[in-house]
């Protein structure tokens, strides 16, 4: 009994620990620089311009009232926090200068007015020497001010890093429920593949015959089914709602392309198991063959699909970069991703028949948290924090560097996706590992 | 001799519970009343036993007596709960034919498909194609989807494919019961030829002339126990006694 309780006290001592390490690196600066916050701004280094104080730290402002703040020690000023109250709703402007430079409208940016508990506060993040806030434009707003704090002190939570934290003290735990006889299998089980390599072609062979047997077109409709796919969204999106994005049918190609993949693999994962029941009871087949090999089957697909793109772009005669030779990268971040996934729904599957059913709603919200139909920037910063949990965000990103911006992806784009791939392959295999002996009892 | 198939007290009990749990809301419904204990059902109990190189080795028994659940231990498809089994050698099981088949697919797709199942490599059944399809006697049909054949072609088809290479260790679980009568001596035909070769031949029937006209050795199970082992006359007259 003590060996099963000792590596989930250590996962849950691995996820706690980066819990605790996303919350700290949400508050670094906070914590290990504490003179840059919660700095008190003194009365003289501010200038009231038409605003007439009436005493009792209450002012009413006249035409074009402004307040001066000149910024004596030099920090980055994230935030200014009013301590009193305001009537004015709206925006602010805040006009920013350095040295004796005077206030123009091209340094100049709005503002939401925040309201705080203790008053209202303004977002800047900009450093300069002296700002010009203009919290309302119109006279008679009456506003009560105690005092101006610089960069108040709150504690912040950075979710996408958290949640990345969490997850990856949560995978690092994963290889102490395996011991280290695990580690000396791997050549065999590379023996043991190869050896089945030519069973994953034949099936991957059998599933393509059977999807085009019957149809005139044949594989063309791998390339017109996103075609027309596009052109209703197009008519839709551009015309009805007005959207603003340039090069649209490529922007949703290069979406739905991933996106389609990522759900025809998983799906076809999941129902793997189930659809070869027949066989896995008669013949001693290795299960992770059924998985790996719906996951081959949309590879193909995507590769088909992909000409979709290329008829589009000579279309609109979109030259892309260079940059398209490096597009296997992000279909096989995508195509470990998903085999991950994949096994991970393959095995509750079987367990669970709800799970497909389940599944389907799971994927109509999944087009809507990938950035696929909108742009990125329309989207409010707390929803953007969700959909930075979302794995697939990452690939149609990375993809659509290489194919429309002509942008190598950064480092840190690299890091993101290579860490959801990899978790999801590992936690993908031990949950599928842990539970393959069964499947057959449940079949 | 040496052993080509070692059973080493082997146990399985298959979980029985009222209805099988396959729904999340059941699987809760029945965790909160705490119901989540199964009835167990051993379906083989302690089984321990070795079949030398060559044997031609019968296991007889009633319906439901664990035959076929040991076979699929032999051939790796179920593991034990308990115990162990060793084999030496490339396994063919036929514990029924055409499981692997795809009746959309052409027989000759199939033959491809069926025998990388079987773990044929390319080269193998690039070679022994033709011999496949002359031993089915399917020429004719070669290019038809395999829904549209009947049970008994299907079947000359699989054991066509299952016994091309000779392995060693062949499992034949009833499938020699369909076909037509010439087809059946055709297939005892080629047991026996691989036998010859020295084959293992582990064979299930409930045809007890079937098995006293191949067998060298016998077993005979009762509700997943051995009953008797031995050579195959005295076990099988036992058997028609009982």
């Amino acid at each position: 009994m003590k060996k099963k309780v000792y590596p989930k006290v250590i996962t849950i001592i691995f996820t706690l620990i980066g819990l605790a390490g996303g919350l700290i690196y949400s508050n670094h600066e906070r914590i290990f620089y504490p003179q840059r916050f919660d700095i008190s701004i003194s009365m003289d280094n501010v200038e009231f311009i038409n605003w007439i104080s009436k005493g009792d730290n209450s002012y009413v402002s006249q035409e074009d009232p402004q307040i001066i703040i000149f910024n004596k020690n030099q920090q980055t000023a994230k935030e200014f926090a009013f301590l009193g109250n305001i009537e004015a709703t709206g925006d602010a402007t805040v006009f920013y200068a350095e040295g004796d430079d005077t206030f123009s409208e091209e340094q100049s940016m709005a503002s939401k007015i925040d309201r705080t508990a203790q008053g209202f506060a303004i977002s800047i993040n900009l450093a300069a020497d002296v700002f010009r806030i203009d919290l309302t434009e119109e006279p008679g707003v009456i506003m009560e001010l105690s005092e101006i704090i610089l960069n108040p002190s709150r504690f912040s939570i950075n979710i996408s890093i958290t949640g990345m934290a969490a997850l990856f003290g949560l995978i690092c735990s994963l290889p102490f429920y395996f011991s280290l006889a695990a580690v000396k299998k791997i050549p065999a089980l590379i023996e043991n593949f190869k050896h089945f390599w030519y069973m994953l072609y034949n099936l991957v062979r059998r599933d393509f015959t059977i999807k085009y047997r019957r149809s005139v077109l044949g594989v063309v409709w791998s390339i017109l089914n996103p075609l027309l796919m596009m052109m209703v969204l197009s008519a839709v999106f551009q015309t009805l709602f007005r959207g603003n994005i340039e090069n649209f049918p490529i922007y949703y190609l290069t979406g739905s392309l991933i996106y389609n993949f990522v759900v025809e693999a998983t799906n076809g994962a999941m129902t793997s198991v189930l659809g070869s029941g027949a066989l896995i009871k008669k013949v001693y087949i290795p299960k992770y063959i059924f998985p790996l090999e719906k996951c081959l089957f949309s590879i193909l697909n995507l590769l088909f699909s992909m000409l979709a793109l290329v008829v589009m772009m000579f279309f609109l005669r979109f030259v892309p970069n260079w940059t398209v030779l490096l597009i296997p990268i992000p279909i096989v971040y995508t195509f470990v991703f998903s085999l991950g996934f994949g096994m991970i729904l393959a095995t509750l599957n079987t367990f669970f028949r709800d799970v497909s059913h389940l599944y389907g709603v799971f994927t109509t919200a999944w087009v809507y948290l990938t950035p696929i139909i909108y742009p990125v920037d329309i989207l409010p910063d707390i929803v953007l924090s969700f959909v930075k949990l979302n794995p697939l965000y990452y690939y149609v990103e990375y993809f659509r560097q290489l194919v429309m911006y002509g942008t190598v992806p950064s480092l840190t784009m690299n890091l993101y996706c290579a860490f959801f791939s990899l978790s999801f392959l590992i936690l993908g295999v031990a949950i599928f590992k842990k539970q393959q002996d069964k499947f057959i009892l449940y079949i | 001799m040496s052993a080509a198939v070692e059973v080493n007290q082997v146990s399985i009990t298959f979980n029985m519970s009222k209805e099988r749990v396959t729904h999340l809301k059941e699987f809760f419904i029945n965790l909160a009343k705490r119901q989540l204990l199964y009835e167990e059902f051993i379906a083989l109990k302690d089984v321990s036993f070795t079949i030398e190189q060559g044997d031609v080795f019968g296991i007889v028994g009633l319906n439901g007596s664990g035959k076929s659940t040991l076979l699929k231990v032999i051939s790796g498809i179920l593991k034990p709960a308990a115990g162990s089994v060793n084999t030496y050698g490339t396994i063919s099981p036929l514990i029924e034919l055409g499981a692997g088949f795809d009746m959309e697919l052409t027989a000759r797709e199939n033959i491809f498909l069926n025998g990388s199942i079987l773990g044929y490599t390319k080269k193998q059944l690039k070679e022994n194609f033709d011999s496949i399809v002359d031993f089915a006697e399917m020429w004719e049909f070669i290019d038809t989807p395999m829904k549209n054949y009947s049970s008994g072609m299907v079947a000359r088809v699989a054991f066509a494919i299952a016994t091309i290479v000779k392995p060693d260790i062949l499992i034949v679980d009833e499938i020699l019961a369909v076909g037509d009568f010439q087809f059946q001596q055709k297939c005892e035909q080629r047991i026996s030829q691989l036998m010859a070769g020295g084959t293992t031949v582990i064979i299930v029937s409930h045809s007890i002339e079937q098995i006293e006209r191949l067998c060298k050795n016998c077993m005979w199970l009762k509700r997943g126990q051995i009953e008797m082992i031995g050579p195959m006359q005295a076990v099988c007259d036992a058997y028609k006694r009982s």
